[in-house]
């Protein structure tokens, strides 16, 4: 095991805190469990869709014992269904990295690089459905010592600031006092929701903020999201990313645009490479390049 | 036990696969064990080793890059678990009893057995995502980046998360400071 140089707390914390590791002694892989499961695996045909009940019975030799009663156990691969609706990720911009696995269907077919408007109704409608799905992640209420960690309170504290709609998703980002809750919906299905700590900036007019670029799944499926604040003479936003070109909505200082995940990231390289086009009242326009815009981030920057 | 026929050549795959399954089984066990039942865990392990052999050309080369990608194959087998179950989308990572652990290192220091129940209670208080992170970098000792890559985060994000949970975790103990535990001494005399 490898070893963090940094304390966790003090020397004598970390000592007793890793004493109260829950985890047992480190398991011998030459042991009969261990090589009968590696045995096993290696004797599955690598490109079969074998099912994780025989996974699991490799391990235990209790076929599915674990499913749930009324359930067959999911054929591999898992399907990636929500990852973490609840974590609170401060800072400039926040990055989630999609799991390694990638789920091969046609993903978010009808998805349009041009955003429509979302109708009222159907606002409401988003609105409720994600913080009902996200507030279920969290702790109800403040834990009392944690102010930077969001709870469903703060979920349900939230209104709506902008929406858009790309097919059958609609897209909702909303605002309380402390945090910024952004969602990806179906109607049926949520997509793995981010909470930011809000940011109070005051904007010059062609400045911009970048305030989260996130990368989540919905259902099996990838999305890349990005969303911040514009001054009052940038009208128009387009992300290039991945090779796609989306015009992002643009509405009352806010901007914001999600876009299907091409393909899995190069481990080396496991976030998107993000250039915004911001086009201003009088027509101009400024590319930014990802390089541009990590300090776009941090202090507003005034381009063109 | 039965015999069986002698094995055909392994293939390139198989060879790798056994080099990653021999470094990491241990590592992931251990993973598991914490985040769940020790009736489940193998079950877990199984799944994500799996998951590893049939997609073994994603693996990454390094073998710290490697555990990383398998804990958080893992994390994502678990929290399907937990979704399908209709549980909280969070994952809470389990401490020891402290009462009950390490009677060697009890019977030394009264100081530290104070300090280890503090820890437990103080532990039980944090938020999943707080226990998740201060177990990758303590009990998994993980890197950032590698803790990251486990979350699905980016590196610094998990920086901002992590110092998040270690100043929520010393809140909680500094709470716990002024009762008569032995640990008070402890705590005036090594921390800032």
């Amino acid at each position: 095991m490898t070893t963090t140089g940094k304390p966790i707390l003090d020397p004598t914390t970390d000592t007793a805190l890793r004493s109260l590791d829950p985890a047992g002694p480190a398991a011998d892989v030459h042991g009969t469990d261990a090589q009968a499961l590696l045995a096993r695996i290696v004797a599955t045909d690598p490109a079969a869709g074998l099912t994780s009940a025989e996974a699991g019975s490799a391990a235990s030799g209790r076929a599915g014992d674990t499913a749930t009663a009324d359930t067959p156990r999911r054929p591999m691969p898992m399907r990636r269904r929500l990852v973490l609706a609840g974590a609170a990720v401060a800072g400039a911009v926040a990055f989630t990295i999609v799991p390694g696995l990638g789920g091969s269907s046609p993903a978010f077919a009808g998805w349009t690089a041009t955003p429509s408007g979302v109708q009222a109704t159907d606002l409401a409608s988003a609105a409720a459905g994600c913080k009902d799905y996200l507030g279920r992640a969290l702790p109800p209420a403040k834990p009392g010592e944690d102010p930077n960690m969001p709870t469903a309170a703060d979920v349900f504290a939230s209104t709506p600031v902008i929406a858009e709609r790309r097919g059958d998703w609609t897209f909702v980002l909303m605002a309380s006092a402390e945090f910024e809750v952004s969602c990806l919906t179906s109607g049926r299905s949520y997509g793995n929701g981010a909470i930011d700590p809000a940011r109070q900036v005051s904007l010059k007019p062609r400045e911009a903020l970048v305030t989260s670029v996130g990368a989540s799944t919905f259902d099996s499926d990838g999305y890349l999201s990005v969303n911040g604040l514009v001054g009052s003479e940038i009208i128009g936003v387009t992300v290039h990313a991945d090779g796609t070109d989306v015009r992002a909505t643009v509405k009352s200082g806010r901007f914001l645009a999600w876009w299907p995940e091409k393909s899995l990231r190069d481990k080396s390289s496991p976030f998107p490479s993000v250039r915004l086009s911001l086009t201003f009242v009088d027509g101009k326009s400024v590319d930014l390049t990802a390089e541009q815009s990590a300090p776009l981030s941090g202090h507003g920057s005034s381009r063109g | 036990m039965t015999t069986s026929a002698p094995d055909p050549p392994p293939t390139d795959a198989e060879i790798r696969f056994r080099r990653v399954y021999e470094q990491t089984y241990a590592d992931l066990l251990r993973f598991v064990q914490r985040r769940v039942h020790p009736s489940q865990a193998e079950d877990v392990v199984a799944e994500t080793f799996l998951v590893a052999w049939r997609r073994l050309d994603d693996l990454p080369t390094e073998l710290d890059d490697t555990r990383a990608w398998l804990f958080g194959t893992a994390r994502h087998t678990l929290l399907n678990e937990h979704r399908a179950q209709g549980r909280r989308a969070a994952l809470g990572v389990r401490i020891a009893e402290a009462a009950y652990q390490s009677p060697a290192l009890a019977g030394v220091d009264p100081e530290l057995v104070g300090l280890r129940v503090d820890l437990a209670q103080a532990w039980r208080r944090l938020t999943p995502e707080a226990q998740e992170c201060l177990a990758l970098a303590a009990w998994d000792g993980l890197t950032a980046p590698q803790a990251a890559a486990v979350l699905r985060i980016s590196p610094v994000a998990f920086r901002l998360r992590l110092s998040r949970a270690r100043r929520a975790l010393r809140r909680y103990l500094d709470l716990s400071a002024p009762s008569p535990s032995p640990r008070t001494a402890l705590t005036e005399g090594s921390t800032s």
